[in-house]
Formats: C-alpha cells, sequence, structure tokens
C-alpha cells in the first residue's frame, strides 16, 4: 500500500493541555529525537515520523495504515521514555486524525497555536525538527510535503500579516518605544541602574537592536563590573549616577530602592545641562525609580510598568485582530497540499494504463512489423506511438482533473481498471518515481 | 490651448483628491491596494500638475503667480515635490495622508477660484520678481512642510508621553525623523524668505525708489521670517527642544496664512498687483 492511502496523525501534548512539570518531563531531546525515530522507521508502525519537542509542546506526526495502533505505540513511547502516565491523565495529550492534523502542524508553524500569539521563533523550530527526521531518514515523500507546506504558510504569515508584529514582552516593548523616539539606536547610550534580571534582560534586547553603549550603575559595584565585562560596557558607581543621566539617551531602572532615586528637583537640573536633547526612561522597578512628576517635563519620556503593560495589550490586540488573515493562508496551504496527495492516487492508475497501451502497442507493432521493410519500420514505431499518445490524451487529462479536485474516488479508478483490464498488486508508483508523472 | 487648461483644472484636485483618499486607506487601514498605488497616484498628479504649469507659464508668457490663487497652485507643487523626496528618502508613507490633504486643498482653491487678470502689470514679466515670487513661494511650501511635520511630531509626542498607543502611534515615524524634517524643512523655508525677501527690497528700491516700510504684508512676512529664523537657530544657539521647534514652525505657519488670506483680502498694501 503507498503512502497515498495512509493517513496522518498527531499524538502530543501543549502548553494548553498538560502543565510546565508534565511539558518538562517529556521534552526530548536532539539526541533522544535521533533516536526514537530511528527506531520508529525500523518498527514499521508509522509509515513516516517527525517529532516537534519545544518548551511548550511536545507533538509526534506520524502516517500509518491504522491510527488506532499508531496512537497506542506513540503513547507508550511516551510512557516507557518519559514515564509519564498519560491514560491516569486523559487531557493532557491529544490527537488528530489525518486532515485535523495536518492543519494543526499549519497553525503551529505559523505561531497560532503558540502561548504567545504570532511568536517567530517556532517556525525556526519546526525547519529544526524537520531537518532532523529528514537526516533519520524518517521523514518520506508526505510528511516533508506537508512540512513544506508548513514553512511556507509560516513564512507567508509573517510577511503578509502582522500576526508576530508589535512587542508584546517588556524588553521588547522598551525597544520598540526607544525605536520611536530615536530614529536610529546605533548612535545611542545606554544606562541601566540596577542588575536586576528584568533590567537585564531590557539592557540586552537594547544592545541587540544596536545600542551604541550600555553603562550599568549598581549599588553593589562588583555586580555591575561583572555584567558590564559580559555586556562590553562600563561600570559606573550608583552615586555618580546623575553624570550619567546627563549624557546617555536611554535609561532602564529597576533598582530594590523604597524611594525614587531621582526626584523633578534634580531631573530639571540634569535636563540643563543636556541642550534639549530628549531622554528617554524606562522605569521598570516597584516602587518606582523615578519620581512620576518627572514624565511631564519636556524632553523626558518616562515609561514605568503599566505603560509597558498597556502597549503589549494593544499590540496582542493588533495580533489578534490578524488570525483570521493568518487562518485563510493555513487553509490555502493546506488545500494545496490536501490537492496534492489526492493526485497521488491517479498515479499508480496512469502508469498501469499508460503500460498496458504500450505492451499492446509493442505487440502488435512486432506482429506486423515484418510486413513493412526496414526503413519504413522506424515510421511504424512513429506512427503508433503518436497514435497511443493521441487516443491516451483526453484520458490522462480527466484522470488528472479528477484527482486534482478530489473527485478520483475508488469507483473510478476501479472502472478505469475494469474498463482497460489493468492488473493490480504490482509496485505503486507514488513510492519513488511520481514526480516523473 | 484653454480648453486644456481648464480641464487640468478640474483634473487636478480630482487626482489630489483620489490621491489623498490612497493615502487615508494607507494610514487608516494600511491597504494593499493602497500601498502599490498611492505614490503612483501622486506622481501621475504631480507630472499633470507640472504640464498645467508649464502650459500655463506658456499661455502667459510669464510664470503663473500673478494671483494668489495661482500662487496656491505653486505651492501645492511645490509641496508636492517637497514631499516626494521625502517619501522616497524614508521610505515611509503613512505622512502622506497628512501632507497630500494640505497639497489638495491649496490646489483645489486655486482651481475653484482661479480668474485670468485682464490686464498684467509689466511688473510681472520682470524677471527679478519672477524669482522674488518664486522663491517666496518655495519658501512658503517649505514653511508648510514643516509645520505639518511640526504638528505630527506634537501628535506623536503627546501619544507617547500619555501612553496614549492608537493609531499615530503605530502609523508615524520617529519623533527623531519628525523633528528633523521640520527643523530641516524650516530651515530651508527660512533661507528661501530671506532670497524672497532680498529681492522684494530691491525690487521695490528699483520701482518705487523706497527703502522698507512698515506694510500689513510687509511685517507679517518679516515676523514670519524672524520665527522660521528662530526654528533654525533655537536648537543651537538656545537649546530649544524639538517640541519648541514644532510649536514655532506651526505659529509661523500660521502667520504665513494669515499674511497669505487675511491681509491680501482686508488690508490695502502696496503689495498687489492685480
Amino acid at each position: 500500500m503507498g503512502s497515498s492511502d495512509m493517513s496522518l496523525l498527531v499524538v502530543g501534548m501543549n502548553h494548553r493541555t498538560a502543565p510546565l512539570e508534565v511539558r518538562e518531563r517529556v521534552a526530548f531531546s536532539d539526541l533522544e529525537v535521533r533516536e526514537i525515530l530511528s527506531r520508529a522507521c525500523t518498527e514499521e508502525t508509522l509509515g513516516e515520523m517527525f517529532l516537534l519537542s519545544t518548551c511548550n509542546r511536545t507533538e509526534f506526526y506520524g502516517l500509518s495504515n491504522d491510527n488506532g495502533v499508531a496512537e497506542m505505540y506513540i503513547r507508550n513511547l511516551i510512557a516507557q521514555q518519559k514515564q509519564v502516565d498519560l491514560a491516569a491523565h486523559p487531557g493532557y495529550a491529544y490527537t488528530l486524525s489525518d486532515v485535523e492534523s495536518a492543519r494543526h502542524l499549519l497553525r503551529v508553524a505559523t505561531g497560532l497555536d503558540s502561548m504567545l500569539l504570532g511568536e517567530p521563533q517556532i517556525l525556526g523550530q519546526v525547519k529544526q525538527a524537520h531537518q532532523l527526521s529528514l537526516e533519520v531518514g524518517a521523514c518520506g515523500l508526505i510528511l516533508n510535503r506537508l512540512l513544506h507546506a508548513a514553512v511556507s504558510a509560516g513564512k507567508k504569515v509573517r510577511t503578509e500579516t502582522r500576526l508576530g508584529g508589535g512587542a508584546v514582552s517588556v524588553a521588547s516593548a522598551a525597544a520598540e518605544l526607544a525605536g520611536k523616539i530615536f530614529e536610529d539606536l546605533s548612535t545611542r547610550a545606554v544606562l541601566l541602574i540596577g542588575a536586576g534580571e528584568m533590567g537585564e534582560l531590557t539592557a540586552r534586547h537594547m544592545l541587540e537592536k544596536g545600542a551604541a553603549h550600555l553603562t550599568i550603575a549598581n549599588r553593589t559595584f562588583s555586580k555591575a563590573q561583572e555584567l558590564a565585562v559580559e555586556l562590553n560596557g562600563n561600570a559606573l558607581p550608583l552615586d555618580r549616577v546623575e553624570e550619567a543621566l546627563a549624557r546617555v539617551d536611554i535609561v532602564i531602572s529597576s533598582t530594590g530602592s523604597p524611594q525614587p532615586i531621582v526626584s523633578e528637583a534634580r531631573m530639571k537640573a540634569i535636563l540643563s545641562k543636556r541642550s534639549g536633547r530628549p531622554i528617554y526612561i524606562i522605569d521598570i522597578a516597584v516602587p518606582r525609580d523615578f519620581d512620576p512628576l518627572i514624565g511631564r517635563l519636556d524632553g523626558v519620556f518616562l515609561h514605568n510598568l503599566d505603560a509597558m503593560n498597556l502597549l503589549m495589550e494593544k499590540n496582542l490586540e493588533e495580533r489578534r485582530a490578524e488570525i483570521p488573515k493568518a487562518e485563510v493562508i493555513v487553509e490555502q496551504e493546506l488545500e494545496a497540499f490536501l490537492s496534492w496527495r489526492a493526485s497521488l492516487a491517479a498515479t499508480p492508475a496512469i502508469k498501469h494504463l499508460r503500460e498496458r497501451l504500450e505492451k499492446i502497442r509493442r505487440q502488435e507493432v512486432a506482429r506486423y512489423g515484418s510486413r513493412f521493410c526496414p526503413e519504413d519500420r522506424e515510421e511504424l514505431e512513429r506512427l503508433t506511438e503518436g497514435l497511443m499518445k493521441k487516443i491516451l490524451h483526453p484520458a490522462m487529462v480527466q484522470i488528472r482533473n479528477w484527482s486534482g479536485s478530489g473527485h478520483l474516488g475508488s469507483l473510478r479508478i476501479d472502472t478505469i481498471y475494469e474498463l482497460f483490464e489493468l492488473a493490480r498488486g504490482e509496485k505503486d508508483p507514488s513510492q519513488g518515481d511520481e514526480e516523473q508523472e | 490651448m484653454d480648453i486644456l487648461i481648464n480641464t487640468l483644472n478640474i483634473v487636478l484636485p480630482t487626482l489630489y483628491a483620489l490621491a489623498w483618499a490612497d493615502y487615508a486607506l494607507l494610514f487608516f487601514r494600511n491597504d494593499g491596494f493602497a500601498e502599490k498605488t498611492a505614490s503612483w497616484l501622486l506622481y501621475g498628479a504631480g507630472t499633470l500638475h507640472g504640464v498645467a504649469l508649464l502650459l500655463l507659464s506658456i499661455q502667459l508668457g510669464l510664470f503663473p503667480v500673478a494671483t494668489v490663487f495661482e500662487a496656491f497652485s505653486v505651492v501645492a507643487f511645490s509641496i508636492l515635490v517637497v514631499y516626494l523626496l521625502i517619501e522616497w528618502q524614508i521610505g515611509v508613507r503613512t505622512t502622506g495622508f497628512f501632507i497630500v490633504g494640505v497639497i489638495f486643498a491649496f490646489q483645489l482653491v486655486s482651481s475653484a477660484f482661479m480668474t485670468r487678470p485682464t490686464e498684467v502689470n509689466p511688473l510681472l514679466t520682470d524677471p527679478s520678481f519672477v524669482l522674488h515670487v518664486s522663491t517666496a513661494v518655495l519658501g512658503y511650501a517649505a514653511m508648510a512642510i514643516s509645520a505639518i511635520y511640526g504638528m505630527l511630531y506634537l501628535m506623536l509626542f503627546y501619544d507617547i508621553k500619555q501612553h496614549r498607543f492608537g493609531l499615530i502611534y503605530k502609523q508615524l515615524p520617529s519623533l527623531e525623523v519628525m523633528a528633523n524634517f521640520t527643523q530641516g524643512a524650516a530651515t530651508l523655508g527660512f533661507a528661501f524668505l530671506s532670497l524672497a525677501m532680498i529681492l522684494g527690497l530691491a525690487l521695490m528700491a528699483k520701482v518705487y525708489g523706497a527703502q522698507w516700510q512698515w506694510d500689513p504684508k510687509l511685517t507679517i512676512t518679516f515676523l514670519a521670517w524672524l520665527i522660521y529664523g528662530a526654528c533654525t537657530v533655537g536648537r543651537k544657539l538656545w537649546g530649544w527642544s524639538p517640541r519648541r521647534v514644532a510649536f514655532a514652525s506651526l505659529a509661523g505657519f500660521a502667520v504665513i496664512l494669515f499674511s497669505f488670506v487675511v491681509v491680501n483680502l482686508l488690508f490695502t498694501s502696496f503689495h498687489g498687483f492685480v
């Protein structure tokens, strides 16, 4: 039986169905994935297999003759490898069959199914998992095509919609806002006050976006120095922060100070040294490091955590509004994949029909060939070949049309076989040479 | 030729209205069709506008700046040329909605009220007069662009300050870009207006044998010139913030509009020739 007769399925769990501690346990390393896929290839329960394992999902995609058996095989595999009893927690894992599983992979690759709607990393993870499956030889004709469709859908969604647009984390929101104030971050100096995790992450993001230089001021000077070495910046004692404030363009502040470290009056004095140059302050400390009244001063843009959250929520709203456009792209790619898969059903019939008629032609030419002089035999070959092609052409076109539109049912295939007395049970051409068809 | 000019007089505001609608679709809905067509529509309108001004110049035998409504059309064309250069330079079309709206308004007023003077003052054909008016008109166009970008700067400035992350925030380029255009266009406007004023004073001395006089038109223009001068040097000399430059540019343009419309209509000035 060819892969066109087999059915797709996915068994998996993700952020919506299983808690983090379970997802952690069922995450597979690249090494484990290689081993599992290699074993699955030899055991032949699944015709093809592909395993996607990220921090938010572990999904086994397969192609099988019997989805019930295949599902049990995968569930047992998870239970054995990761000691997770899925039978005890039936809600953790989900199984989707055929068209639904194909649609699911396309939605995953586009970021529609991600915890953070439209996040871009998943497309790279799908590509990486595809590569791994190809290397092991577990990914065959059907899954390969499906994965190409998934990557294509992911790219289209990224370029044709805003599903991945707008910052949805504090660090990226701060960088987005900085980009709305300053045209080019590569000429901008950044000051990080407090070496906390969130502040550090935001500073790293600014550097990734091209910020020119980073100064780190911290109560514990040694910690500022350590981070400065790591991020190729300068360290500054906290009591000298005001001199840096007169110089830098972007400030990220996240100290644990119980009261503001910069008052409105101090900021006014600092601004007088800045010759009207604007300064952008991201105050993500709780309680806040900068007196909120500073935000009213000309030339100061002051954003606290609430402002960041407001921007992130707006961006998420925009992403949600793009879901219908992304879904349309998914459906278009899915339809193209399903049409292609349906066209595979026509391949054996077309091949057998051609072979049968060619056989008849050869027999007849051999039978009557001796009545022709040697010079005319070549002409006879050409004539009969041309005749055969012309007779077959409309039938081939019609079979392909039925196949492409999904109207090539088993009844029609049977009719073709019966009309031309074709022999079944030969090698399925879709196993290897369908590309020539 | 009259038929052609009259037809263009109707076609131009229509084309600008269509282009404005296209830029509106782009600004409000990120429309894909508008993204592809807006600039081309504007290029088309600009080419026809250039042809119309050329035909008018040939027909009149002088650059069409004899009346305030002719000058409006030249201002519209100048704003268009500068805007297309800006769009080409920054690759952002979302500010077009605001600029093309102003171009449309200038051209509409020009087309609606355009009348041909029965007698042309011979002074209007003097090359130094043509240069005087042309530099003034170019200066006004630059100032209009400065004021529009100043207004956009202030809109985005207050949106960012007050944490309003709506359409203005999403669609406009960075504050720095708009501050640069406000300042750059103001400097250009100041330079052209300076030239226009020098030429005007020279013409005045030549024609009337008179020196500077506190004529309403001249006084108001002098005030605008001072404001744009301040925009040009304010940041460097007095540490003005971009916000202050934007406000000053808007104030300067308000003065110019006042000079263009109110002074021309309500006051008598030696500065009227038709």
